[in-house]
């Protein structure tokens, strides 16, 4: 499958779910009531098939689309006041849309005036309502120049069953540019062995052309699945065409497939959508990520139990263990790999983002993407689409400057977004940055004050001023602008990734640009963990949270009068927390206190605290299971895990565990924090 | 502990009114320091010996813990305790009764199970007024046969997050909530 099939066909998938969502929303409005979440919803979902269709340039869906949008937006704003009539129309709207949407996905024109009675009620109630008159922009710039396409072309004895005629479709082919037609007649039997219902011709087509591969492929869209087709752009020209993939790799003539046999394709053809994938529920899928984590337990168990046992002698029982463990762990790797996608399905949604953003605010900006190939948790793309989407539109709006001031500041006139991803540690690091103005901290911190998130004269170090853009109600766009005012804040952005698990950390540089740093769990189905003893008692800390571990010297630590202590590190205040003490145990014996470690984790806020340990275990990867489904939440545990031994161990949540020390006022670390906050970037990033 | 004194299947004795009535239902009693209680049979999944579980930070003292039961993660009540009295001091005889409470099961841990009572709704007398010093509402009713007297234990009253909340959280959510703000 092309990719540009399969971005058509997650495009669909989408359009299933939104359409779905905005079925069930729908039904809930009433007239009189501008509900803001449910009219917020409706607006996204239609605001995404929009945003899908036009990048595959179903222009009557975008049209349609825009409108219905545009009308939602105003009501969602209180512009327009829903009336009685208004829900159903809104309804029949979303059936429209569905509508559309399967004429579509058949790649078949609608009927007529199928939209228009309906549309035209959308604007009689939205009579200010723009029309939509945006200039298509080409998703794939057409290459300039001729680019010269190899076609091979075997028809199954079914493309001659339902009555289609080869020579049409090499007229087609003829009508895009130049070709030499040879045919092949290899696979001529005797005559005495023919069949006269049989295809036995194969034709090769050099053709030149300035068309891009999608028309190629468009010719042929109707005999799909009944012949074997392989289209190859000449070799030196493939790398530049944006989208000409090469269909068959390797040994394009070896798709040699048994006519008769329509299920067995080669591989290199274009093949049906439905072909390519099953949905399947992802409950389904997570109860059989589960599963198998737990098979991998239960067989270290069953390992561990038996080891003992075991001699040399035994050295054929020890070599099928070890060929059991070996399939257990491939099998855990091929379960895991099914929620596995590219983040390329992700990224691909932004260049459209930037261009239209560099339209509306008439600023040059390049989009660079790096890492597609990265794949990452299916449930961790759909929950990164929206902040990163704004993280975009903020480097846009706010970050990128007009271009005049760009060149005034000796930069190119041309503003560059980096979005980036990578895999390192055992994470996945997202990277958004930009080369625009950075972070004013003057300008941040006025603002926090101004808005009552901090004291007036408190001093911060330069990593809490970047913190502050987390806070919730901060916004530093001097006015709500449409491009990102739209969106949510940081602070929805911060809190989404960390539900799943990751940090969000922002290094800024006045005037140089800024980069907000996501670090992502690999899957959010196991969680990597420090197992960590205390007391008898083993916890689990999530490895993403920790920054570094540190063996404090008495003359680091010093007592509180609230009963706590607080280490010194690198001229950092830090408190130390107590695990022993914050999980209520009792400490056996007399311990010395020097001998212990803190293991120092970065809380919500950005935060350091130490927490104290008697000793570390080592790293583990664990399946993550909620104590809520058979108790209560509990505070500073964000969960339990079942270890190698058999027995339960709990998840610190660090933050938790923090918010059970006594409250103390923000700027308590500052009594000694003289040393600015480079280092302590570099902290977190080495330590993530 | 001795065996205990068993209670013989009392439906034999009221075999003209259990005719007439409701079928009679299996509960599956159990003591806890020489006191019997019972609870549903159909409530009950698994019975199984005490083992070594995880202590749980900051909780009612009767939460003794979790368990890992074939993958699923369940807390430990406490009986004694719950009911009011010290904490238990459980040793491999002590048992853990596996209950299912609407769609979370947790674990009851108790001296030892006795039997199984055939007893038809007509049998159970209701808890009667008391100022006792445990919330009376976690007996469904008692049971009286040959001295002994059993009590119906109401599974849901004994696992609410009320209950759980004012007893036990040094720290209550609300005011944590407060603090992580």
């Amino acid at each position: 499958m092309s990719d540009f099939e399969q971005f058509r066909q997650t495009f669909f998938e989408e359009c299933d779910e939104l359409l779905q969502r905005f079925e069930e929303v729908a039904g809930n409005l009433q007239p009189d009531e501008n509900d803001n979440e449910t009219l917020n919803e409706l607006f996204r979902a239609v605001h995404s098939i929009k945003a899908g269709a036009g990048a595959f340039k179903l222009e009557r869906l975008v049209t349609f689309a825009h409108e219905l949008e545009d009308f939602l937006d105003q009501v969602r704003s209180g512009t327009i006041h829903l009336q009685t009539g208004d829900p159903d129309l809104i309804v029949q709207s979303g059936d429209i849309l569905h509508t559309l949407i399967e004429y579509a996905q058949a790649r078949e024109e609608a009927p007529e005036n199928l939209e228009a009675d309906v549309l035209e009620q959308v604007r009689q109630r939205n009579p200010k309502g723009g029309q939509f008159s945006e200039v298509q922009s080409a998703e794939k710039p057409r290459q300039s120049g001729k680019i010269k396409y190899t076609v091979k072309f075997r028809p199954h004895r079914e493309l001659y069953e339902a009555a289609n005629e080869p020579q049409l479709l090499l007229e087609a082919l003829t009508d895009l540019g130049e070709t030499e037609i040879e045919i092949d007649t290899s696979r001529i039997v005797e005559l005495s062995k023919t069949d006269p219902m049989e295809s036995y011709f194969d034709w090769i087509i050099t053709l030149e052309t300035e068309s891009g591969i999608e028309d190629i492929e468009a010719i042929f869209e109707f005999v799909d699945g009944d012949c074997d087709l392989s289209i190859i752009p000449d070799e030196t020209i493939a790398e530049e065409t944006d989208d000409g993939e090469v269909l068959t790799s390797q040994n394009p003539i070896e798709v040699s497939t048994t006519p008769q046999n329509q299920n067995d394709k080669a591989d290199g053809e274009k093949a049906k959508p439905s072909k390519g994938s099953i949905r399947v529920d992802l409950e389904r899928v997570d109860q059989l990520v589960n599963m198998v984590g737990e098979l991998v337990i239960a067989q270290a168990m069953a390992l561990e139990s038996i080891s003992s046992e075991i001699g040399i002698e035994q050295i054929n029982q020890l070599q099928a263990l070890e060929d059991l463990t070996m399939r257990t762990r491939q099998l855990q790797e091929g379960v895991m790999a099914i929620r596995m996608q590219p983040i390329k399905a992700l990224f691909s949604r932004y260049p459209r983002l930037v261009r239209d953003l560099s339209k509306k605010l008439d600023k040059n900006v390049n989009l660079i993407l790096e890492g597609e190939a990265t794949e990452v948790d299916k449930t961790i793309i759909e929950e990164l689409a929206d902040p990163l989407t704004h993280m975009i539109r903020n480097c846009m709006d706010h970050g990128i400057e007009m271009p005049a001031d760009r060149v005034g500041m000796g930069k190119p006139e041309e503003g560059t977004v980096r979005l980036s991803a990578e895999q390192r540690n055992g994470r996945i690091l997202i990277r958004v940055s930009d080369d625009g103005r950075g972070l004013d901290p003057d300008k941040v911190v006025a603002k926090a004050v101004k808005q009552g998130l901090i004291q007036e004269g408190e001093e911060l170090s330069k990593e809490e001023i970047e913190m502050l853009i987390f806070r919730p109600g901060f916004s530093t766009a001097s006015e709500v602008s449409d491009v990102s005012g739209r969106g949510v804040g940081m602070d929805v952005v911060r809190r989404n990734i960390q539900k799943l698990g990751g940090r969000i950390t922002l290094e800024s540089q006045k005037g140089k640009g800024s980069c907000f740093t996501l670090a992502l769990p690999l899957t959010l189905a196991v969680l990597d963990g420090m197992l960590v003893a205390t007391a008898d008692e083993r916890y689990v800390i999530p490895l993403s949270s920790i920054v570094e571990t540190v063996c404090p010297a008495a003359n680091q630590i010093k007592e509180m009068p609230d009963g706590g202590s607080v280490l010194s590190l690198r001229g950092n205040a830090i408190r130390l927390i107590d695990l022993c003490g914050c999980m209520g145990l009792s400490r056996k014996g007399l311990t010395e206190p020097l001998r212990k470690l803190a293991v120092i984790v970065e809380t919500e806020f950005g935060r350091h605290v130490g927490i104290v340990v008697d000793e570390l275990l080592g790293q583990q990867q664990v399946v993550i299971k909620s104590l809520e489904t058979n108790y209560y939440r509990i505070p500073g545990v964000a969960g339990s895990a079942i270890l190698g031994d058999g027995r339960v161990r709990l998840i610190l949540d660090v933050d938790g565990l923090s918010a059970l020390l006594p409250k103390s006022p923000i700027s308590k670390s500052k009594t000694v924090s003289e040393i600015p906050a480079e280092n302590e970037i570099q902290t977190i990033a080495s330590g993530g | 502990m001795g065996q205990p004194q068993m209670i013989s299947d009392i439906s034999n004795e009221n075999e003209a009114n259990v005719e007439m009535l409701s079928p009679p239902k299996q509960y599956v009693s159990f003591t806890v320091d020489e006191a019997y209680y019972a609870v549903d049979i159909m409530s009950v999944r698994e019975i199984k010996g005490w083992d070594d579980i995880t202590s749980l930070p900051n909780q009612p003292q009767y939460i003794r813990g979790v368990l890992n039961l074939r993958g699923a993660v369940l807390p430990i009540v406490d009986l004694k305790c719950r009911l009011g009295d010290s904490m238990t001091d459980p040793t491999k005889r002590h048992v853990i009764v596996i209950v299912a409470i609407n769609d979370r099961q947790i674990g009851l841990l108790v001296d030892a199970v006795s039997d199984i009572l055939m007893v038809s709704d007509d049998q159970i007398k209701p808890v009667p007024e008391t100022n006792a010093k445990t919330d009376a509402n976690v007996f469904t009713g008692f049971l009286t046969d040959k001295e002994q007297m059993v009590a119906m234990l109401d599974l849901e009253n004994l696992f609410i997050p009320e209950i759980h909340e004012l007893d036990g959280s040094e720290i209550p959510t609300n005011q944590l909530n407060a603090l992580k703000e």
